[in-house]
């Protein structure tokens, strides 16, 4: 679809009424390779393109999808925008889309390599990771996988006269391992995610999930207690996907459910915790120039040295608070990436906690009674509004004393509150890494403990 | 359509394909969410898409397009067929189909009130009452949220194998969220209605009333004690049981995880290689049905055109069977039971619960509580965290009561339940005979993950787990 065929719906929608109109327009290709037993279990592949069409009418807001791109389509979906927001009322708060401002191209996030990678290769990528992991050692008895690969095309107007497009590429990749030895048996997860190929290694997302799965056998029970809990990257990010992430949302503390309620400008955490939403790092995945209402993204400030900063923005949620769009309009969709069918949210784009300068070693050789975790699972808000979250160790999870890796150990359940966690940092290393849980947001941070958190075998 | 789908099917076969299967789909999806008296969000889409799967070489591949086109779907299935012989290079154990029987049919659900018979003023006039009900109950209630929507399906399935089943389907749901706020206390607490069918299936829910009794709820506990840390007796209403059944019960029973298949993302199961083994008390039973009219999980036919049917699971406390794809049930030398649902035509299909719950017992609610010296009441879900074997959970409850002497007393807030699974079906001493079904509206599985709609529940049930109290303030 042309960039006229864009022009002329908005001059269709303003034609019709409309005073403000919003073209959103997607091309997606994904590719997945899924691995279990030690195979490829399916190879498949999506090409969705469509429009989210997005018109204002006295402050009345609509919003309607379609994927038929004829010209009479684009039309009634228009129309039908027009007539839904006339059922939706106005939102008084509504000041307009947004207007042109500059945007700065975030470099290397787009990858021609990787946009234009045949099937076969990106099969035998996925062999690569399998392969490694199979070959780490013989106590290995199962492998199992996924490599994605995906080209996000993305073309914004309004009739504010922002014009924007971008294209990017991302490859997302993890491996589970399971070893065994005598009985035992243990897992291991490798993941990683770059925009360019030269920066994807398969080889190492094997063998680090091999490596976890190795050194995790033999694991034994340990007891019921507080115990220092040292999250590395993999694992932080479910905490800040699934805990974190809806207290700093705009939408959230508007409906005064935040944990962080009220505690904007005050201190909430320990001192040496700064948080950052940064959409804006070079080769990085959730790396964007514009989100996706068009508007330039930036480095948001969350949780500076301790204190509450900011509340990610869209435009919509934003003009509730007299506020600006902190570039965080986000249409998160079923596939991985962007979507054309919902509405803009305010959502983070790739986390980013501060790192620390001691190495994970001296991180560990600090821990008087810690338990030391690569993967954590099904980490849940279990009452939301408290922080307070539980979550049970998957993988990697190793019992420290005096300063040492003591023993693997088996499953332990840990139900904490997150704002007590965040005020008890005991540490952050500087083992910086970006990671994506399976349907979470982009974390880029280093290890980091939190004290005093209790700890109960499964 | 059909000749074009057929005509598809042909090629796949021409090109080399062993089986394979295409599902075109036309989708009409219509929502809004109304707060505090104003409508936030609106938003309508009208989607076509085709999903084809093609085995090969004893490996799987898919394409799906939004093209419907002749040429677009060809040069799909072409890509399809690609795939396979892709991933076929690593495959040792090549898939097979356990044989079923094949069909051509009409599904066509029974709607009574469709899109256009309650239109979008109408349901927003709806969201409007019940928004008025929770905010008139209390000063405290600080935000009351209600969102209706609606959506319509036209699928078209069919394979190389002659089936050719056409699914004429509509859902709808109503949520409605209530958040109270009083003296630092927040209590934000929702609840889903919805089901297959028209707009009468949500009518008749009595939204008005169950507007009301929400935010009565929610208003009352920012001002009731959280839950005391002990273990003890512990009767689940229906609701709550809906989500332990679909966390503990459902999920484990998908053949594919039980297999390991989903063991990277989704999990895997604890009673892996048990069947025939006892895993809770005589008076646990538990099936998946997805033949419940008018049920979020009703199906006739699944995604790979098998005939859906009970799925006995576990039967007196005996696990006696699993959810199965015609790939696990010729892995497990058993018949298909028709469990295979994509979310849509971009995804394949995966092993879904459809309607997953405990049988009713013969128990009243009273008799259960009568002989109960101290314990506690979970009423309705919250959110879970399950361990990856799907063996120890803790499931939070949106309220709860104390039972002393066989009395409901004192209100509780901020509650979590824990347990080991077979521990506590094993703990099961009272199932009663009140069963209801409760929708489950975004079930995540798969990779990319794919969120599906689903029916879960059962009766009162009673047995012995931790309760946990709030660690927040």
């Amino acid at each position: 679809m042309s960039k006229a065929e864009f022009g002329k719906v908005l001059v269709y929608a303003q034609k019709i009424g409309a005073d403000e109109a919003e073209v959103f327009f997607l091309d997606k290709q994904l590719v997945t390779v899924r691995m279990t037993g030690g195979q490829v279990l399916e190879s498949k592949g999506v090409h969705d393109r469509g429009v989210g069409i997005r018109v204002v009418k006295d402050k009345c807001i609509g919003m309607t999808v379609t994927n038929d791109l004829t010209r009479e389509s684009l039309e009634k979906t228009t129309k039908n925008a027009l007539a839904i927001a006339k059922i939706r009322g106005p939102a008084k708060h509504w000041k307009s889309l947004p207007k042109p401002k500059k945007v700065k191209s975030v470099p290397r996030i787009f990858d021609k390599k990787v946009a234009e990678m045949d099937l076969e290769e990106t099969v035998n990528l996925a062999i690569q990771m399998l392969d490694r992991a199979k070959d780490f050692s013989p106590k290995i008895v199962d492998v199992s996988g996924s490599l994605n690969v995906f080209t996000d095309n993305v073309h914004i107007l309004n009739t504010h006269g922002v014009d924007v497009s971008q294209a990017s590429t991302s490859i997302l990749a993890s491996i589970t391992t399971e070893a065994e030895k005598g009985g035992s048996r243990s897992s291991g997860v490798g993941f990683q995610g770059s925009c360019s190929l030269k920066e994807f290694n398969p080889e190492r997302v094997g063998e680090e999930s091999a490596d976890m799965a190795v050194r995790s056998l033999d694991a034994q029970k340990i007891e019921a207690g507080d115990y220092s809990l040292i999250l590395e990257p993999f694992a932080l990010a479910e905490v800040t996907s699934y805990v974190f992430a809806w207290a700093v949302i705009s939408k959230t503390y508007q409906d005064k459910v935040s944990f962080f309620q009220g505690k904007l400008g005050k201190v909430v955490a320990d001192k040496s915790l700064s948080i950052y939403d940064d959409s804006t790092m070079a080769g990085h995945l959730g790396a964007t120039s514009f989100d996706d209402e068009g508007v330039p993204t930036r480095r948001v400030s969350l949780i500076e040295k301790g204190v509450f900063k900011n509340l990610l923005y869209d435009t919509f949620y934003a003009s509730k608070d007299n506020a600006a769009s902190t570039g965080n309009a986000k249409r998160a969709g079923d596939l991985l990436g962007r979507s054309y069918s919902s509405i803009p949210f305010p959502e983070p784009h790739n986390f980013v906690v501060d790192k620390g300068t001691q190495s994970k070693d001296e991180l560990i050789e600090d821990t008087k009674r810690g338990i030391l975790v690569g993967r954590i699972w099904y980490t849940y808000p279990l009452q939301p509004e408290r922080g307070d979250f539980s979550t049970t160790t998957r993988s990697g999870a190793f019992l420290i004393q005096d300063g040492e890796i003591k023993k693997p150990i088996l499953p332990v359940r840990i139900y904490d509150n997150l704002p007590r966690c965040l005020q008890n940092i005991g540490g952050l290393a500087n083992d910086v890494k970006q990671v994506r849980p399976w349907f979470g947001y982009y974390l880029t941070a280093s290890t980091i403990r939190f004290d005093g958190v209790k700890a109960t075998p499964v | 359509m059909e000749d074009l789908a057929k005509a598809v099917m042909e090629n796949a076969l021409k090109l080399g394909a062993k089986y394979a299967d295409i599902r075109i789909e036309q989708s009409r999806g219509e929502g809004f969410l109304l707060e505090n008296g104003n409508v936030e969000q609106v938003s309508s889409d009208s989607t076509v898409g085709a999903g084809i799967r093609v085995l090969a070489k004893g490996a799987w591949g898919f394409y799906a397009t939004t093209s419907l086109d002749r040429k677009s779907l060809l040069d799909a299935t072409k890509r399809a067929y690609n795939m396979a012989v892709s991933s076929s290079q690593r495959v040792k154990e090549p898939c097979k189909l356990a044989p079923m029987k094949v069909v051509q049919d009409r599904d066509v659900i029974k709607v009574k009130k469709k899109m256009d018979d309650f239109p979008m003023e109408d349901r927003v006039q709806l969201a409007k009452d019940c928004d008025s009900a929770m905010r008139n109950v209390s000063k405290r209630i600080h935000r009351a949220a209600v969102s209706i929507s609606g959506d319509t399906k036209k699928k078209l399935f069919c394979s190389t194998e002659g089936a050719l089943i056409a699914h004429d389907m509509m859902k709808c749901y109503l949520s409605l969220r209530a958040v109270a706020h009083e003296a630092e206390i927040t209590e934000d607490q929702y609840q889903l209605e919805g089901g297959t069918g028209g707009f009468e299936a949500i009518e008749k829910k009595n939204p008005i009333k169950l507007s009301q009794e929400l935010a009565r709820k929610t208003a009352e506990l920012v001002k009731a004690p959280t839950a005391p840390t002990e273990e003890m007796t512990v009767i689940m209403d229906q609701d709550y049981v809906a989500l332990l059944t679909h966390e503990i019960i459902g999920h484990p029973s998908e053949a594919d995880r039980v297999l390991g298949k989903e063991a990277a993302w989704a999990g895997v199961a604890w009673w892996k290689g048990m069947i025939g083994q006892r895993v809770g008390s005589d008076l646990f039973n538990a099936s998946d049905d997805p033949r419940i009219e008018g049920s979020l999980g009703y199906y006739k036919y699944d995604d790979e055109g098998v005939l859906a049917q009970e799925k006995v699971l576990i039967k007196d406390g005996v696990l006696v069977g699993h959810m199965h794809s015609r790939e696990t049930a010729a892995i497990f030398g058993v018949e298909p039971n028709g469990g295979m649902r994509a979310t849509s035509s971009q995804f394949v299909p995966l092993i879904r619960m459809g309607n997953t719950f405990i049988k009713p017992g013969d128990w009243t609610f009273e008799e259960m509580i009568e002989d109960v010296k101290h314990g506690i009441y979970a009423v309705g879900e919250k959110v879970p965290s399950i361990d990856n074997r799907r063996y120890n959970w803790q499931i939070s409850s949106m309220w709860a009561y104390m039972i002393e002497k066989g009395e409901l007393t004192t209100l509780l807030r901020d509650v979590t339940i824990a347990g080991t699974a077979p521990v506590f079906f094993k703990s099961i001493d009272a199932v009663g005979k009140d069963f209801i079904l409760r929708p489950i509206s975004s079930c995540a599985k798969g990779d990319p993950l794919q969120l599906m709609y689903m029916g879960n529940g059962g009766p009162h049930i009673r047995g012995r787990a931790q309760v946990i109290g709030t660690r927040g303030k």
